[in-house]
């Protein structure tokens, strides 16, 4: 097999597994809580208007990074363009994470009706996002740290 | 008989003690780590991240193709650079 087949095929995977991870599993997850709202007695919250709200981002964000991981992962290895696609794609992993707070996915109202007993609590996992989005500055440094090495100090693949 | 089970009890305590000891300053040294670091980077990423998507055209606006025009872009670019350019050169 040839280097051009070789990197198209680690592209396309790493594409293929993004749009599974980023875009199929949470449309399936956010319309299946859409779906379960009218057979179960708990309301999480999500309306129709909300969860589409919520799916526009995910595919628009996910699409995104999809297309910068087949890019990255098709760039041979040490290489400057991985290199720059790795820090682009860092950013676009970080707007996708943020989506999910500014679409209001994070915020979930739950009514209890229970018969007798009704009520309703909020969960609120804005927090979690400021740690995720500490792990990507992480990640960014490292990101810059490659670019670096590679622009200033190429690695020589072994041959 | 009390003896030799308070001597077995001592025992393990004392092995459970000094794996204890080799954990705690590992466990100590992570909290630190994302107390220090990653929650604050977290919360600037975050404010950064809020002042740009403010901006990005919503599912309301007519600019929805703009993201997969974007997305394409960087496919072709990815496709053409993989085939064009198959082996790491300098700067690219």
């Amino acid at each position: 097999m040839d280097t051009k087949t070789k990197n198209l095929l680690r592209g396309f995977g790493a594409a293929l597994s993004n749009i599974i991870t980023k875009i199929l599993i949470p449309m399936y997850i956010f319309r299946s809580v859409l779906q379960d709202t009218t057979v179960m007695t708990l309301d999480l919250g999500y309306t129709k208007a909300k969860v589409d709200v919520i799916l526009f981002w995910i595919v628009a964000m996910g699409s995104i990074t999809a297309s910068l991981s087949f890019t990255k992962a098709a760039s041979p290895k040490y290489s400057t363009r991985k290199a720059v696609f790795d820090i682009i794609s860092i950013f676009a992993n970080a707007f996708y994470l943020y989506v999910y707070r500014f679409s209001g996915a994070l915020d979930i109202a739950v009514a209890l009706d229970l018969g007798g007993a009704t009520g309703t609590f909020y969960l609120n996992f804005e927090n979690m996002v400021y740690i995720s989005m500490g792990v990507i500055g992480l990640n960014l440094i490292i990101g810059l740290y490659d670019f670096i090495i590679s622009y200033a100090a190429p690695i020589e693949e072994e041959l | 008989m009390i003896l030799m089970i308070l001597q077995n009890l001592q025992d393990t305590l004392s092995k459970i003690l000094v794996v204890i000891e080799k954990i705690l300053p590992a466990i100590l040294w992570s909290m630190g780590i994302i107390l220090a670091f990653v929650l604050p980077f977290g919360i600037f990423l975050k404010n950064i991240l809020g002042a740009l998507v403010s901006h990005f055209p919503g599912p309301g606006s007519g600019l929805n193709w703009i993201y997969f025009i974007v997305a394409g872009i960087f496919l072709a670019l990815g496709i053409f650079l993989a085939v064009k350019y198959p082996e790491r050169r300098i700067m690219l």
